[in-house]
C-alpha cells in the first residue's frame, strides 16, 4: 500500500502493570498496616502475654500414679511396679505403664505418696473447643446438605405442595436471625423433644444452612439448559431419572463454589451456639480470656484458629472443583 | 387410499402460550417411512407444532394420535418418555457430561447389548473410533451427528428434528442433509423436520407443510408445494417468482401485461374475472423477436446467471433469471420471452 499513511500514529498497546513495583507496594501496604497495628499495641496500656497462650491450646500433662496404702514397692524385670500391703500380702497394687519411676525396689512408701509419672500432651481449652466446632459444623453440613438438597429438589418440582413447602420454609428461615432460631430450637424443641445442647444447635445450623443450600440447588439446577431435560425425557426417562442422571450431575459441578461458601459461612455461625452454653471455640476463647484476662492474645488466637478451619475447607473444595471440571 | 393408514395425526390441533394462539388448528397426516418437513419463517408455529408431538407443550384443542394411540387431546397429555418418538435438538442438546458412547446409548438404559448397539449406531452416522470422546471435544458436525446417533438409538417410530442442520456451515448442512436423509431411508424411519431453509427442505422431504402464523398454508410434495402453490403466500415465500395481474380470456389462456399466458389452472375462474398468474424468474428467457420490452431496475450476478428486476409500465416488477454471459446494466432495455407450463393462477 505505497502512499497509505495512518490517521493517527499507531497506539501503544494497553499498559501492563510492572509486576515487581507493584508486589513491592503491596508489601509495603502490609507492613506499614502491620507496624501501625503494633505501634498501637504499644501505645495503650496493656501488656501482652502471648507466653501464657500455648498451654490453653496444648499443654503437658504429668499424670502421677500415687499409693493407695501404705507396702513396699518390688520393681519387676519388665518393669512394673507392684506395691504390696505390709499387713496384707494379698492386697497389692499394679502399674504397668508410665514413663518414670518415682520410687525405686525396695522403697517404703506411704498412702499418697507418688510411685510414677508419665508426662503426655493434652489438648487445652481452645483446642477443645476447635474440635468441639469442627464436630458440630461437619454434623451441621451433613444433614444440612441433605436438608437443602432436599428442598431445593422440592422447590423445582412441578408438585405445588413439595414447591410451597419449600417456598415456606426458606422464608421462614431466610427472615429469622439464626441467633433467634438457636432460642427457639434450644428452649422451645429442645424443651418438647427433650434435645441435648449439641442436638439443638446442630439442628438450628443445620436448618438455617439448609435453607441457603436449598436456594444454591435450584439456582444450579435452573441454570442448566432446558433442552437437557428435554433431551433426556425424549430418550425415554422420566422425570427423576433425568433429574438423577442428567440434571444434577451437572448442576453438582456448579453449586460447588457457592456451596463452598456457605459451609464457610456455617463453620463461622457455628460461633453462635455459644449461647446455649456449647463449648465450642469462641465459647472456648472466653472462658479462657475469664483465666487469663488476656482478651487481644486470645482473640486473635481464636481468630486465626478460624481461619485454618475454613481455609482448609476452602482448599478442599478447590480440589473437588478441579477434579470435576475436566469435562463440560 | 384406502389402505394408508398414517402413522402420525393431528387433528386440528391449536396450542399458545398464556392468552396467545401460536398453533391455529393444524390438521396433517404422516405416513410410515415418510420424510417430512416443515417450513415457515421465524415465529410461524413449526417448532411449536414439533414439541406439541413431543409432549413439552400441550394442546388446548384437537388431538395427536400416533397409530391408533392417543398422544395429546386437551383433557390428556401422555408424558414425551411414553410417547416413543425421537428428538434432535437445534442445539443438540449433548449430555456434555457423558462420553459419546455414553450419550448414544442414554436411551438404551439396561439393555444387555447396549454397548454394542451404541458402536453400531456411532458407525452408521460415520463417527467410529470417538466413542470415548466427550461432547465439547467434537466439531459442530460430529455433535449433531452424535445427537442423530442418540436419537436413533431406541428406534424411535418417529423421529423429530427441530432445525437440527442450522447451526452448520453451508456445505456441510448440505452434505450431513443428504446423509441423514439416506440413513432415516435405510431404517425406514419417519421423520418430521423443522426448517427455515427451502432448500434443505426441498433435498430432505418427501412431503413439505409450509405454516404461515400458526396454519398450515399447504401440505404436498416439493413439486407440489414448487409449481403448484395453494395459495399467494406459498407462491411468494418459495422460490423466486412475481404475481402479475390479469384477467382471464378462456379456459385456458389470461391476458396480461406480458401478453397471453397459457394455463390449464386458468379454467378455474370465469372468463373476465381478475387474477394473478406466478412466473417464476426461471420461466424467462432472451429473445430478441419478443415484443415483451422490460426496463432493469437491478441486477445481481450469480455465476451461471444473471437475476434481473425488470419493471413494465407503471408498476408491474418480475424478477427473471435469464442465463449466458450477455450482460445488461440498469436502465437499459431488454427483451425476454416467457416460456412457463401451466403456472399457477390465483383470485386477485
Amino acid at each position: 500500500m505505497a502512499g497509505f499513511k495512518p490517521v493517527n500514529p499507531p497506539k501503544q498497546m494497553e499498559r501492563q502493570p510492572n509486576k515487581v513495583l507493584w508486589n513491592l507496594v503491596f508489601g509495603l501496604i502490609l507492613f506499614v498496616v502491620g507496624l501501625g497495628l503494633y505501634k498501637s499495641s504499644q501505645s495503650i496500656d496493656y501488656s501482652w502475654r502471648w507466653e501464657r497462650l500455648p498451654e490453653y491450646i496444648l499443654y503437658k500433662s504429668d499424670n502421677v500414679v500415687r499409693a493407695q496404702f501404705d507396702g513396699t514397692v518390688s520393681i519387676t524385670a519388665d518393669n512394673t511396679v507392684i506395691l504390696t500391703d505390709d499387713f496384707d500380702a494379698n492386697n497389692i497394687q499394679q502399674v504397668t505403664e508410665f514413663q518414670s519411676s518415682l520410687v525405686y525396689d525396695g522403697d517404703l512408701v506411704f498412702e499418697g505418696d507418688p510411685l510414677t509419672s508419665t508426662v503426655a500432651w493434652k489438648a487445652g481449652p481452645l483446642l477443645d473447643g476447635l474440635v468441639m466446632t469442627l464436630k458440630l459444623s461437619m454434623v451441621a453440613l451433613v444433614f444440612a446438605l441433605l436438608l437443602g438438597s432436599l428442598t431445593g429438589l422440592a422447590r423445582v418440582s412441578p408438585n405445588p405442595a413439595l414447591k410451597n413447602l419449600a417456598i415456606v420454609y426458606i422464608e421462614l428461615v431466610r427472615g429469622t436471625p439464626l441467633l433467634v432460631q438457636i432460642f427457639i430450637i434450644y428452649f422451645f424443641i429442645g424443651t418438647v423433644l427433650n434435645l441435648d445442647r449439641f442436638t439443638a444447635g446442630a439442628t438450628a445450623l443445620a436448618v438455617f444452612t439448609g435453607a441457603y443450600i436449598a436456594e444454591i440447588i435450584r439456582a444450579g439446577i435452573e441454570s442448566i439448559n432446558k433442552g437437557q431435560m428435554e433431551a433426556a425425557r425424549s430418550l425415554g426417562m422420566d422425570y427423576n431419572a433425568s433429574m438423577r442422571y442428567i440434571i444434577l450431575p451437572q448442576a453438582f459441578k456448579r453449586v460447588l463454589p457457592p456451596l463452598a461458601g456457605q459451609f464457610i459461612n456455617l463453620i463461622k455461625d457455628s460461633s453462635l451456639v455459644s449461647v446455649i452454653a456449647i463449648t465450642d471455640l469462641t465459647k472456648a476463647g472466653r472462658e479462657v480470656i475469664s483465666v487469663t484476662f488476656s482478651p487481644f492474645e486470645v482473640w486473635f488466637t481464636v481468630a486465626l484458629m478460624y481461619l485454618v478451619l475454613t481455609g482448609l475447607l476452602s482448599f478442599l473444595v478447590t480440589r473437588l472443583e478441579k477434579k470435576y471440571a475436566l469435562h463440560g | 387410499m384406502t389402505t394408508f393408514t398414517p402413522l402420525l395425526t393431528l387433528d386440528g390441533i391449536q396450542c399458545g402460550y398464556a392468552e396467545q394462539t401460536v398453533i391455529n388448528g393444524i390438521d396433517l397426516q404422516i405416513g410410515q417411512g415418510e420424510i417430512c418437513a416443515l417450513l415457515g419463517s421465524s415465529g410461524c408455529g413449526k417448532t411449536t407444532t414439533l414439541r406439541t408431538i413431543a409432549g413439552f407443550e400441550p394442546v388446548q384443542q384437537g388431538s395427536i394420535k400416533l397409530g391408533n394411540t392417543l398422544l395429546a387431546s386437551p383433557s390428556y397429555l401422555m408424558p414425551p418418555e411414553q410417547r416413543g418418538l425421537g428428538m434432535v435438538f437445534q442445539d443438540y442438546a449433548l449430555f456434555p457430561h457423558l462420553t459419546v458412547l455414553d450419550n448414544v446409548t442414554f436411551g438404551l438404559k439396561g439393555q444387555s447389548d447396549k454397548n454394542h448397539r451404541g458402536k453400531q449406531l456411532l458407525e452408521l452416522v460415520g463417527l467410529p473410533k470417538l466413542e470415548n470422546r466427550y461432547p465439547h471435544e467434537l466439531s459442530g458436525g460430529q455433535q449433531q451427528r452424535v445427537a442423530l446417533a442418540r436419537a436413533l438409538a431406541p428406534e424411535p417410530a418417529l423421529l423429530l428434528m427441530d432445525e437440527p442442520f442450522s447451526n452448520l456451515d453451508t456445505d456441510l448442512r448440505r452434505q450431513l442433509s443428504r446423509e441423514v436423509r439416506q440413513i432415516l431411508k435405510q431404517n425406514g424411519t419417519s421423520a418430521i423436520l423443522v426448517t427455515h431453509d427451502q432448500e434443505e427442505a426441498f433435498a430432505f422431504a418427501d412431503k413439505i407443510g409450509v405454516m404461515n402464523q400458526g396454519l398450515l398454508e399447504q401440505w404436498g410434495t416439493p413439486w407440489q408445494i414448487y409449481h403448484e402453490p395453494a395459495t399467494p403466500f406459498v407462491a411468494n415465500f418459495i422460490g423466486q417468482g412475481s404475481l402479475i395481474p390479469g384477467t382471464v380470456r378462456n379456459e385456458q389462456q389470461i391476458d396480461t401485461l406480458l401478453g397471453v399466458i397459457t394455463s390449464k389452472h386458468a379454467r378455474q375462474y370465469s372468463a373476465g374475472a381478475s387474477v394473478r398468474v406466478l412466473l417464476r424468474s426461471d420461466d424467462f428467457s432472451w429473445s430478441q423477436e419478443s415484443p415483451i420490452q422490460g426496463n432493469v431496475i437491478s441486477k445481481t450476478f450469480t455465476g451461471a446467471a444473471t437475476q434481473y428486476e425488470l419493471q413494465f409500465e407503471e408498476s408491474t416488477k418480475i424478477h427473471c433469471q435469464l442465463n449466458g454471459p450477455l450482460s445488461f446494466e440498469e436502465g437499459e432495455q431488454i427483451r425476454i420471452k416467457i416460456s412457463a407450463t401451466d403456472p399457477a393462477v390465483f383470485a386477485a
